[in-house]
């Protein structure tokens, strides 16, 4: 693993930190948060930052602090959730399609077919027969993330097979599968790891753009892309209510992608 | 390093990139500003009338509905259509439109109404009082109903007598006869089946239907040979789909639009201080905000539940957050200005917590799970019900309906648990109320409930004479409802117009807009 | 040339054809049908049956997806089922949105992809240079449409110069036009440019350390002459090749800008579809969506092709 020296990087060690601080922030939105995301306070609708709101109040008086931590809550759960699940099926998809010649075929086929789909076209889909809200996210970001992964696993085993090591086994008599987990796929974990932490930054844009386009998790459940998409109207009178969430989703995707270049480049010097 | 190979002298690169800019930048400066331009009237020439008149509007036109008052057709169904008779918005006076004068005989049963002479559809036909009658008898019948399709079907007889005059006989007297002839417009018998998909549109009023872009606009275009002399003023309308407030607001202050209907309290702010806009809000205080309960689903079965919902809702904060001000607490149906208007009664539900979380405990449903389904127009309100009713135990769930659901769960009345919705007619004779509107209707209401009780005490208030009766009548009937609450309302509010160079626009008591004597300046 | 084409085609027909199939059949297949998603738990079976029938959702599903299918290719798209009107008009006028906001954003990624590319190739002094790569940096990490918002807030709140959302087509009225497209046009084709220029960047380094520049160089041609005359021309063909890659990404990217700036383009018409279920107009502009991917993929592809030797000939032997 060359991990803790992608660390040492300026940008891998800030992206690092970002990711770190935000996650952390919305691990503990329970006992940070000064209200209850969803409580509603009478009389204090679309307030300014003051002593008791820190980032003012929303259009129904809620703390935006508190809706922000449990924003950022509700965006790692989707990516805890998601983006191993759609790794899992990237791996298996890819792993699939150096099995056989007709499967890679046939591989290939579905993941044009993904491909020609924009995300947001394939959230639009599956909102109008799903309905908008968590699962239509979640499935959303796994299936956005397979092709990549598919691709990359296929390619790291195509490559890894014909390494010295590999052919090496097969002399010795090692069977497919005990070279495929024992030699193969450890080696193309620094790809996969890189390509987590990419899917991870995706994953936090998806869920904005799928909220502004009235797909995402909804009301009263807070998320970094709700909270932008309920605050838009008010921009004018309340700009904290949508600047908050703005600045976290910009620094976790900005921090994690930074991280996965700085990654990448450790990566890459080998 | 200045001569290191392949570099471009820093004076080039800005030179380039400016050039770029400037690109960009055409028609920001320089070029009238979209956003300070004066309103600017585009169609008129000089020396002739009217000029072209841009409405916004926040929902989509759907011609479907447009025989009953709604907010999607209200700015476009009153040019292209006439209706037989218009009230005077405070007065409530009968004035004329296609009938100049009407006659009523054997005791409130026969109505004779006599037509207006040289109106023609905008097809060139002749309109004749054998159009009053298919008029009529089509919006009996149609589907999705005619809100006062109850009344037609007391119809006897429509009779063409000639074709100035057509006889209307009743088989009991009728009070709100007029009510329902102000709302109903007249369709054309050849296109009337196409008036559902907006295909063909074809009615008698001052502008003919032009081109429709679903979601987009709608083209309405000066009818020439429109009865009343030298109106309309305007060469055309043209009604602009701009579904997020924003961009309404900054196309009325760029001179886009010259009337944009059903603005929010929170826009109003953007313009209210500037005296180059008018904002006008309607006076018909019609719209009521309402929820209900299907009582049918458990435990909305329990009319003790339903009352303690009522108990645990926050009406003054509604009123006050949502609508800031612009609207008042009302349980009942009546607004101010309805004869049926009592204040105690629609004070009943004042807001007390910790009754409704006792009753609720003794119906031993604190803490159930609820489905609160929400129209998508007060899905704010409904976020603060929601609040409200956590506040008294129960675990809601809220789910904001799309138009088609919505639409569909009308027609069929499945609500999974409570709804809220918007209706009208609080501003005019009861009676509308509670035969025509949907949530409160004695028969067939969104709510499923059906009482003799009920009925009962509706007729009386049809039959009560002389002011005393009908009052008791009145209170009667309230009373009734809030106790059994299977649908109160919240609050009443009014929808608000802004205009910005506009004269002689006006709106009907059933808030359409109206725009025959209306020019642009 | 041509018979590249022919060989890409049936792989592209072939995947419009699934899509159309999966597209289709979600609505068919799906657990409850969308008549009594519509209508919800409460409903009465007879209801729903009538909501289908109205709906067309009670015809055998082949002949349902062959007079889908037809519509499609013929453009007699029906009616909506929500409002009733004519969906190909709807989406007529919608496309003309879309594509004028395509192109115009497809111009901001030009201009700032040559001014991002030049000036980081050449700029060699330490803070302009460091500045550049910080700007390029944070517009890469910036989603589109929070840019749009930061637009928004900035130039038509803070400083109320443009409008904040809306359309005057600017085919109609250029003055005014131009200033409702603007901030959604850079808002969109500010990211892409900045990927351009990157690319632009690495390819006139290459062109720029060539022997060949330092002997012009030598020959007393002046720095700019080599830049424009021979380092430039020699790396535009790959750059348009990305440029015509990133125009799919910007179709994508379309229809979240649109929700921002509420521009009604298709993206809007697909939102509106989706929150009314309207299934009908959500299929077919799905299919058409899948069929621009695979063109600008494919012409994109031919570009490449055209200017790499090596790809022609592959699909040549």
């Amino acid at each position: 693993m060359r991990t803790p020296r992608a660390l040492r990087s300026p940008g891998g060690a800030a992206g690092a930190a970002t990711v770190l601080v935000l996650v952390a922030a919305g691990l503990l939105a329970p006992w940070l948060s000064p209200y209850a995301p969803d409580f509603q306070q009478t009389g204090a609708v679309l307030r300014g930052p003051s002593a008791g709101h820190w980032f003012g109040t929303d259009d129904l008086g809620r703390d935006v602090l508190s809706r922000l931590l449990y924003g950022i809550r509700q965006d790692v759960i989707i990516i805890v959730l998601a983006v191993p699940l759609s790794k899992a099926i990237g791996i298996a998809i890819g792993l699939l399609a150096t099995t056989h010649k007709a499967a890679d075929v046939l591989v290939q086929r579905v993941l044009d077919l993904k491909l020609a789909f924009p995300t947001v076209i394939l959230g639009a889909a599956l909102a109008a027969f799903l309905g908008p809200g968590f699962s239509t996210v979640l499935i959303v970001i796994v299936i956005s993330g397979i092709p990549v992964t598919a691709r990359l696993t296929r390619t790291a085993v195509l490559t890894e097979r014909e390494r010295g090591y590999v052919t090496g086994a097969r002399v010795v008599g090692a069977s497919r599968t005990a070279i495929l987990v024992t030699h193969i796929l450890p080696n193309a974990v620094d790809a996969l790891v890189v390509n987590f932490v990419m899917s991870a930054a995706g994953a936090v844009f998806l869920e904005g753009a799928l909220s502004l386009l009235g797909f995402g998790i909804q009301p009263p459940a807070p998320s970094l892309g709700g909270m932008i998409e309920k605050g838009l109207p008010y921009l004018a009178e309340q700009h904290w209510g949508v600047l908050a969430p703005i600045a976290v989703l910009t620094g976790l995707v900005i921090g994690l992608n930074l991280l996965g270049d700085a990654l990448n480049a450790a990566l890459r010097r080998g | 390093m200045s001569n290191h190979p392949g570099q471009v002298p820093r004076r080039d690169f800005l030179r380039w990139s400016m050039a770029g800019m400037a690109l960009l930048g055409t028609g920001v400066s320089g070029c009238t500003s979209a956003v300070e331009r004066e309103a600017r009237n585009k169609g008129a020439r000089a020396g002739s009338r009217g000029g072209r008149l841009v409405i916004a509007q926040g929902t989509d036109i759907i011609p479907k509905t447009v025989v009953n008052q709604s907010a999607q057709n209200a700015t476009w169904r009153r040019q292209v259509f006439n209706s037989l008779i218009r009230l005077d918005r405070k007065t409530h006076e009968i004035l004329p439109e296609l009938a100049t004068a009407w006659e009523t005989s054997d005791g409130g049963r026969v109505i004779t109404l006599t037509l207006r002479d040289g109106v023609t559809w905008h097809s060139g036909r002749p309109f004749t009082a054998d159009d009053v009658r298919f008029s009529m008898e089509f919006q009996r019948d149609m589907q999705p109903p005619f809100a006062f399709a109850w009344l037609l079907k007391r119809l006897a007889e429509v009779k063409a007598v000639d074709p100035r005059t057509a006889r209307l006989a009743f088989d009991e007297p009728v009070n709100n006869l007029f009510d329902a002839l102000s709302l109903m417009i007249l369709l054309d018998r050849e296109s009337a089946k196409e008036l559902m998909t907006g295909a063909k549109v074809i009615g008698t009023g001052p502008f003919t239907f032009g081109e429709y872009r679903q979601g987009t606009s709608l083209q309405l275009d000066r009818y020439a040979k429109y009865w009343e002399s030298g109106r309309p003023d305007l060469d055309g309308v043209l009604v602009r789909v701009i579904t997020k407030p924003e961009a309404r607001m900054s196309a009325l202050r760029s001179g886009q639009v010259h009337l944009a209907t059903g603005v929010g309290p929170m826009e109003l702010k953007q313009v209210e201080a500037d005296r180059k806009f008018t904002v006008t809000p309607y006076d018909t205080y019609s719209s009521g905000v309402y929820l209900g309960c299907n009582v049918n689903a458990d435990p909305l079965k329990d009319k003790r539940v339903r009352q303690a919902i009522h108990y645990a809702l926050d009406r003054r904060r509604i009123s006050d957050e949502i609508y800031r001000g612009k609207a008042t607490p009302n349980a009942t149906t009546w607004s101010a200005g309805s004869p049926a208007y009592n204040q105690r009664l629609a004070d009943h539900y004042a807001r007390d917590l910790p009754r409704a979380r006792r009753m609720l405990e003794e119906s031993g449903v604190g803490g159930a799970e609820l489905v609160l389904e929400s129209a998508q127009a007060v899905s704010k309100a409904a976020e603060i019900v929601e609040f409200n009713l956590r506040e008294a135990g129960l675990r809601p769930q809220l789910r904001v309906l799309n138009a088609t659901q919505q639409q569909e769960r009308i027609e069929n009345r499945t609500f999974e648990g409570m709804f809220m919705g918007q209706h009208g007619y609080t501003n005019l004779s009861p009676a509308n109320l509670l035969y025509s509107a949907m949530p409160y209707r004695t028969t067939q209401n969104l709510f499923n409930f059906a009482s003799e009780q009920y009925e009962r005490l509706a007729a009386a208030t049809l039959s009560a004479a002389g002011k005393d009766e009908q009052r008791a009548a009145y209170d009667a009937v309230t009373a009734f409802v809030l106790d059994e609450a299977f649908c109160c309302d919240l609050v009443h509010a009014t929808p608000t117009a802004v205009t910005t160079g506009v004269s002689n626009w006006d709106y009907s008591v059933w808030d359409d807009v109206l725009l025959g004597n209306s020019t642009v300046i | 040339m041509l018979s590249y084409f022919i060989r890409r085609l049936p792989t592209a027909a072939l995947t419009v054809i699934l899509t159309s199939v999966v597209v289709f059949l979600l609505v068919g297949l799906l657990p409850g049908s969308p008549a009594s998603v519509i209508l919800g738990e409460q409903a009465d079976p007879a209801a729903v049956a009538a909501l289908e029938e109205r709906m067309g959702l009670d015809r055998p599903l082949l002949w349902q997806y062959t007079d889908w299918a037809r519509g499609l290719i013929t453009g007699d798209l029906g009616a909506s089922y929500v409002s009733g009107a004519p969906i190909a008009e709807t989406l007529g006028v919608a496309a003309g949105a879309t594509v004028e906001l395509a192109l115009a954003s497809l111009v901001v990624t030009a201009v700032t992809g040559a001014a991002f590319g030049i000036a980081a190739a050449t700029v060699r002094r330490r803070v302009p240079q460091a500045l550049l790569r910080g700007a390029s940096a944070l517009i890469f990490g910036v989603p589109e449409y929070v840019l749009g918002i930061l637009l928004i807030l900035a130039f038509a709140i803070t400083v109320r110069l443009l409008p904040a959302g809306g359309r005057e087509p600017l085919l109609a009225d250029p003055g005014i036009g131009i200033q409702y497209l603007a901030m959604p046009a850079i808002a969109l084709g500010l990211h892409s440019g900045v990927v351009v220029g990157r690319f632009l960047e690495t390819e006139l380094r290459g062109q720029l350390e060539e022997e060949y520049l330092d002997t012009a160089h030598a020959k007393g041609v002046s720095a700019r002459r080599v830049l424009w005359r021979h380092a430039l021309p020699n790396a535009l063909p790959p750059v348009i090749t990305v440029l015509g890659v990133r125009v799919g990404h910007l179709l994508g990217g379309a229809v979240v800008i649109e929700a921002v700036f509420a521009w009604p383009g298709l993206g809007q018409v697909l939102a509106n579809a989706v929150a009314n279920h309207d299934y009908l107009i959500i299929q077919d502009l799905v299919v058409y969506f899948v069929v621009v991917f695979i063109a600008v993929q494919l012409v994109s592809d031919l570009i490449h092709a055209s200017l790499d030797p090596r790809v022609r000939l592959d699909g040549e032997a």
